[in-house]
This record gives structure tokens, sequence and C-alpha cells, in this order.
């Protein structure tokens, strides 16, 4: 039992920022703009959060520190997502190209800063979110210990951002109005609607969760960030893809690829899978190679937002 | 036909004045980013960053920005040959790490070849494992309609923890962590480059490397094939519907792509410059350096050569920059502005010639008066 309550975790670990972050890619994609740039926004948002409480540990602590800190992530996004948006939408330049540089951007930015500033690549934090145990809801058998004890409040937010997005596309009609700049965005702009500003809209509301996704998935996992996420934003995007850009979906998608990257770095703690004797690169690789034959099965089917990648040209009708 | 060419060669002076603008741009973002970090050695930092260290290294910082320019001139060759057929392939770490393990593995196990054969196998044997490498994610795109970019970075990792547990099984030097060095006779002849830039590294590979950019641009421009694969990058419906076979251009177009990104990684580790495969979880940068280098080029495999003689060139500053107390990674910081910037060519190329169009329109139009007048 040890070993479940260990895996489900670990699980939540790696499960809450896919999730936010493939959330981050939804909107923007739902909306018409390719968002490649996650991993650059990631990466950004978790170093503005590390920068934040390296500085800030002296005066606050515990929960108001985080709170502040995933603010101040959710800011830094905004603003990067920016440069995305500047080039993307009112420049119509060749999204791909402005995202992929936009990602060697933050991570030159990154290591830049934090050499100049701090004299090392890693910036430093120590963890004081931890939420021992929740009272009352704690003491749930089974779902208490996994949700409720060790836990930390960017969980709930995790769970409480699919909520509010499931809901705007279902239920909104600022929901309905992004899909349609996505699917048609000539027809659209013929019902009144103003593609560009809700274009930019859904991409700052990107660039907050794609910041903050950064930043919960530091947060958990280690005490200092070096200025990578690993290949964090593609992955979303995998799970974006596998979701076929529908909210309810996503949640089961990210699932699936949080589970295998538990197995692949914790699978030491598993009895069963430690004794196979496999190599541990085999297990690094896990991920990536079901990755690949996930989306081989499922990306035929997969067909995202019509219009998703086009940058909108009035006179183009 | 005559007015077409015309407006060709335009087009190209277009996106080369575009890419030079981006870069001043870039640079002058470099200046305002040193002085905000250290006003007193920006202006001294900044001419070592523009002139390429070569006011401090001499001659020898020549022979380097050669050296350096080899590998990712080739990584940049064979991915602006993808993205010319609209494959963006983002795979290009994989590959180059492919392609060098291949290499070395080659150079040092393969000891029953002759002469000069002991470097140029290699080689071959490199590329073919890269054209391999990039074959998977060309048959899921070709056939399973999977995104390039997702399945070739899914690759690129791939291609680490393979790499890293193959070296561990071959070819391990326990004590420093790495892969062994390749024999000498299987280092590539230096052609007397040694002589010319003491201290440096450059050799024959930079000329072979010239030698590909120029046979891509041929084929890219010169041949059916070359036709095809950029009629299938601007539009894959219509090349269907003309009978051009789309999936197999697809195909090959990366499969050339990777071969020629691992053969850059072989040549690098073929120098001899004492280099090795570290054995780590980071991905090789040369990878996304040919990123850049391609599209700074917009995937012209002469602008290659340009661009990538530029980027070697701020990275040998950016060396040199180290001793004024500045951190090297600017240079990173440039290259990815610059790209960002050029991503707006098409609207400075909007821009060229709607003034173009106008300075033709007014000439037309006084010529227009004077014929009246006379």
């Amino acid at each position: 039992m040890d070993v479940f309550y260990y895996v489900a975790n670990m699980c939540l670990c790696f499960f809450i920022p896919l999730l936010v972050v493939a959330i981050a890619g939804l909107f923007s994609e739902k909306s018409g703009v390719l968002n490649m740039c996650l991993e650059g926004i990631m990466i950004m948002g978790a170093f503005a959060g590390a920068m934040f409480m390296h500085y800030m540990e002296p005066y606050l602590s515990g929960q108001l520190l985080l709170i502040c800190t995933m603010l101040v992530s959710m800011l830094v996004g905004v603003l990067f997502t920016q440069l995305h948006a500047f080039a993307a939408i009112k420049l119509k330049a060749d999204q791909s190209i402005s995202a992929m540089a936009l990602n060697s951007f933050a991570a030159a930015f990154v290591i830049f800063v934090a050499r100049s500033v701090t004299g090392s690549q890693h910036v430093a934090f120590t963890n004081t979110f931890r939420i021992e145990k929740v009272p009352v809801l704690g003491d749930i058998p089974v779902l208490g210990k996994v949700l409720f004890q060790s836990a930390y409040i960017t969980t709930y937010i995790g769970f409480a951002i699919i909520a509010v997005t499931i809901f705007v596309f279902a239920k909104t009609r600022f929901g309905m109005r992004l899909s349609a700049c996505g699917e048609n965005p000539q027809a659209a702009d013929s019902l009144g609607i103003n593609v560009y500003r809700t274009r930019n809209i859904a991409l700052m509301i990107s660039g907050a969760l794609g910041g903050l996704g950064g930043l919960i998935y530091i947060v958990p996992t280690v005490t200092s960030f070096g200025g990578d996420v690993y290949g964090y934003g593609f992955l979303a995007m995998s799970v974006l893809m596998l979701g076929q850009w529908k909210p309810v979906r996503l949640l089961f998608a990210a699932l699936l690829f949080s589970l295998i990257k538990t197995i692949a770095s914790g699978y030491m703690s598993i009895p069963f899978l430690s004794g196979l004797g496999l190599s541990d690169n085999f297990y690094k690789s896990l991920p990536y190679i079901i990755t690949l034959v996930i989306l081989a099965v499922s990306s035929n089917k997969a067909i995202g937002p019509k219009a998703c990648g086009q940058p909108y040209d009035k006179g183009r009708r | 036909m005559l007015k077409r060419k015309r407006s060709l060669n335009t087009d190209s002076l277009a996106a080369l004045s575009a890419s030079v603008l981006a870069a001043i741009v870039g640079l002058l973002l470099a200046l305002v980013i040193l002085l905000i970090c250290d006003a007193k050695n920006a202006w001294p930092g900044f001419l070592t960053l523009i002139t390429g260290g070569i006011r401090e290294g001499g001659i020898k910082a020549i022979g380097d920005i050669l050296y350096q320019a080899m590998p990712i001139m080739m990584c940049g060759a064979g991915l602006a040959f993808a993205f010319k057929a609209n494959v963006f392939n983002i795979g290009g770490g994989g590959q180059f790490l492919m392609g060098s393990f291949v290499a070395i593995y080659t150079a040092i196990k393969w000891e029953f070849l002759p002469g000069v054969l002991r470097w140029i196998v290699p080689l071959i044997v490199a590329a073919l494992s890269g054209a391999l490498w990039a074959l998977i994610p060309g048959l899921l795109k070709a056939y399973r309609n999977v995104n390039v970019i997702i399945s070739t970075i899914m690759m690129n990792y791939l291609a680490r923890y393979l790499v890293n547990s193959l070296i561990k099984a071959s070819i391990y030097n326990v004590t420093t962590g790495q892969s062994k060095s390749i024999p000498a006779a299987a280092k590539m002849p230096t052609l007397g480059l040694d002589k010319l830039f003491p201290g440096s590294s450059a050799n024959i590979g930079i000329f072979i490397t010239i030698a590909v950019c120029i046979i891509i641009h041929i084929i890219l421009n010169k041949t059916t094939f070359g036709y095809e694969l950029k009629a299938c990058g601007l539009n894959a419906a219509a090349c269907k519907y003309a009978g051009i076979r789309e999936k197999r251009t697809i195909v090959v177009s990366i499969m050339i792509s990777g071969a020629l990104v691992a053969l850059g990684g072989a040549l690098l580790y073929l120098s001899g410059s004492g280099r090795n495969i570290r054995v780590y979880d980071t991905q090789p940068t040369e990878g996304f350096t040919g990123i850049s280098i391609a599209i700074l080029a917009n995937n012209s495999p002469l602008g290659v050569i340009l661009s990538s003689l530029f980027i070697s060139f701020l990275t040998i500053g950016g060396q040199y920059i180290q001793s004024y107390g500045f951190v090297k990674e600017i240079v990173n910081i440039v290259t990815s502005s610059v790209i960002y910037l050029s991503a707006f060519t098409l609207l400075l190329r909007v821009f060229f010639d709607s003034a173009a169009r106008k300075r033709q329109a007014k000439l037309s139009h006084t010529e227009s008066e004077k014929g009246v007048t006379t």
C-alpha cells in the first residue's frame, strides 16, 4: 500500500503541471494561435518564481509566499507571451519560427540572468509550502491520504483550473467565441467578434497558465531551478493532441502521461519494476517512446482547430 | 521571363537585407544588455563581441571561427533542406548525436580500414545513421500524420538516452565520464590550415561543408527533385493533385536532412581536437543553433554559409567577452532575438515591395508628364 501512495503522490506532482500547461496550450490553439513556445513560457515562469522566492524568503514564507510567487510567475508568463502575440497576431509572422525563437531566448535569458545576478546557473529556494494534513478531509480513507496529506495548494488550484476550463468552453459566450476564432475566423469576424482581440486575450490566458505551470512543476520536485524544464512544454503539447483539444479528454491524457512519467522516474521504488533489471536509460526513454506510439495511433484522427497556425488577415475572406 | 528573374533577385535581396537588419537590431539589443549589466565594461566588451575576438585572439580566432562554423553550417544546411519542404525538423540534436556516436565508434573499432578510408568511411556511416534516425519521424509524418516538431523532439531525448547507453556499453572512458578519443589515424587531414591558423583546429571539414552547401543549392534549384520538394513545401495538396508523390518527398527530405546534420556531428568529432561526447542528460546545442542558422538564411543553402559564419563569429567573440566579466550566454540571447526579428521578414518585405512600387509609380508618372509636355 505504501508503494501505491508513493506512486499516487509522485503522479500528482507530474499530473498537475502537465494538465495546467496543456490547458494553456488549449486556450491558445482553440483561438487559432499555435503556441509552440509553452516550453519557453514555462522556463520563464519557473525562473521568475524561483528568483522571487530566492529573494523574498527572508520576508515571507508558507502559503502566502507561494501565492505571491504564483502571481509573479503568471505575470511574467503573460508578458513573455505578448512577444509571441505581437509577432503572431499583430505582424502575422510565421508562428512556429517566432515560438522556436522565444524558446531559445527563454533558455538563454534565464541562464544569463542567473549567472549575472547570482553567479550560478542554479537559483535555490526553500520549500516551505507543503501542507502536512488538511483537517477533516485528510482523514478520508485512501483519497484523503492521496489528495489531502503532504499536499500542495497547487494541486487544488490545478483541479480548479480544469473545472473552470471545462465550464468556459462548454457554457460561456467567451469560450464559444474563442473556439469560433480558431475554427473559422472570417465567419467569426463577420458576426462582429474582434478576432485579434479574442486571440490576444486567449494568448494572455495561455501565458498566465504556462508561467504558473512552470512554477508548480518545480515547486514540489526540486529546490533549485537550473534553467530547464526538460521538454515538459512539448509533452504538454502531445497531451493536447492526444486529448484532441477537448478539456475533459485532456484530463485523462494528462493522467496517462503522468503515470508513464512516474514509472520512468520512480521505478526504483516500485518492487515489481526494479526487479526486472532493465537499465536506467530504458526507463528514462519510456515516456518519449510511449508518446510517439500514442501519437502514431491517435494523430490520424486528431483534427485540431481548423484555422490553428494561420495568421488572421482581415482583408482575406 | 526576364521580369520574373528580376523579381526573384529582388526577393532574395529583400530577404538578405531583412536578415542583416535583424542582425543589427539583435546586436544593438546585446549592447543594451551589456550596458545594463556593467556600463563601464560594456563598450570594450561589445567591441570584442562584434570583432569575433580577432582583436584578442588574432589569427587563431579566425581558425577557431572556421572550426566552430563547420558543424553548425552542416546542421544549418541539413535543416534548411527539410524546412524548404515544410518539414519542421527540430530533431537536429538527436541526429547530430547519432552521427557523432557512430563516427567515433567506427573510427575506433574499424581498424581494418586502410589509409584515408579511416576517416571517410566513418563520415559516410554517420550520415547513414542520421538518415535512419530521421526516417522514423518522417514515416510517422507521412503515414500517421504525427506533428514533426513533437516527434523529432521526442526523438532527441531518445537519441540522448540511447547514445548514453551505447557509449557505456562500447567506447566508454570511465575516468573522464566521456566517450574514448578517436585514434590519430582516423583524424581528418588539416590541409595546412593548422599552419595557416596556428593553435586552432580548422581542417578539411570546412571545405567539405561548403561543398555540401553548394551541392544542396544545386539540388534545390536545378533538379526535378528539388522542384518537387519546394512545391510540396508550398502546397502539399496541390502537389498530390499534380502527381508528385508527396509522402515520399516528405520522407526523403527529412532523411537527407538527418544525414547532413549527422555528418555535422561526425565532422566535429573526427577533427580530433580533444572533444568527446559527454555522458549526461543535456542535448547538444548544435541542433538548435542549426535551426537559427537555417531561419536566418531564409532556408537558402548559400545563405547558410554566411549565417553560420556570422553565428560562429559571435560565439568566438562571446568566449573572449568572458574576460570582461560577462556571461557568454549573451550570444544565445542575440541569436534568438535575431531569429525572432527575422520572423518579421515578411512584414519588412511587404514594406520594401510597396516602397519599390511607389517609386516605380512615381517614375512612370513623371515620364508620362514629360511625354505630355513634349
